[in-house]
């Protein structure tokens, strides 16, 4: 669940633009540094897949169908996410063509 | 429903209210209470490091705790003279819940955000001499995120409570 995590910080990172330079990670004290558009997303990844594995531990009948059925449910949110992001963008263009 | 791993749980069940105080105390312990330790372990594994990664996110200090004071407001006092105190007398607490709704959220993560509550308020304490706090507050995406994790994490452990204490009232159904 963590390698996301530092993926991201890694994203950051690369992304001076977003980074201040004099800013240090301190876990629990400071926040991540994770302020660039490119690299935040990636935190919704893990949020999903524990959604998935905690709904449907309480969903099956044996533990065995657990990661099968978690991952399949991790694909189908990330899908309706990015479905959901792409319709919302197309909105929000539509909305500022007719403004302009 | 699934058989209990355990015999224990078939011959002696417990009572749902048992099951669920056990559940919100420690994150899957419901589920070893009716016999389903592993289920019980996956839940818990999970709920514990979604909270925990959403205080790596965004910092201790993301964590709204009701009933005390921010930032601004103790750096306010001490500019006026006041004595450093990070606790909000002058709200009613429902009033500080009702402010910080995901405090709600949070609180179904069990004693471990109490825990987790009281080192926010502490890194969140003005020092009277640099007038500064230990813990630095997140803003914008990355508060959002944080946040999220942590009250997720806690109705995850809620659909859990009531999973685990339903399963113990049909333990106790079943002759």
């Amino acid at each position: 669940m963590f390698a996301p995590l530092a993926a991201a910080a890694l994203l950051a990172q690369a992304d001076p633009a977003s980074n201040p330079p004099a800013f240090h990670y301190v876990p629990f004290l400071k926040p991540l540094p994770v302020w660039g558009d490119r690299a935040w997303p990636w935190l919704l990844l893990p949020l999903c897949v524990a959604v998935a594995v905690v709904y449907k531990s309480i969903k099956c009948r044996t533990v065995r169908q657990v990661p099968k059925e978690a991952a399949l449910l991790t694909v189908w949110i990330v899908a309706g996410m990015l479905i959901a992001a792409v319709v919302l963008a197309a909105i929000v263009e539509g909305l500022e063509r007719a403004n302009s | 429903m699934t058989p209990p791993d355990s015999p224990a749980a078939r011959i002696y069940p417990p009572q749902p209210f048992v099951v669920a105080l056990a559940a919100w105390a420690v994150p899957g312990f419901g589920y070893a209470l009716v016999g389903q330790r592993t289920r019980g372990v996956i839940v818990g594994i999970t709920v514990v490091l979604l909270f925990v990664a959403g205080l790596l996110i965004g910092g201790i200090r993301s964590l709204e705790v009701p009933m005390a004071k921010r930032e601004e407001v103790q750096v306010r006092e001490l500019e006026r003279g006041g004595v450093p105190d990070p606790r909000e007398p002058r709200m009613a607490f429902g009033d500080e819940v009702r402010g910080k709704p995901w405090s709600i959220a949070q609180f179904f993560n069990g004693p471990i955000a109490f825990v987790a509550g009281y080192f926010s308020v502490r890194a969140g304490t003005v020092d009277p001499s640099t007038r500064q706090t230990p813990g630095v507050e997140s803003h914008a995406r990355v508060n959002e995120i944080a946040v999220l994790y942590t009250a997720v994490a806690g109705m995850l452990n809620l659909l859990a409570i009531i999973d685990s204490a339903h399963r113990a009232g049909r333990l106790l159904e079943t002759p």
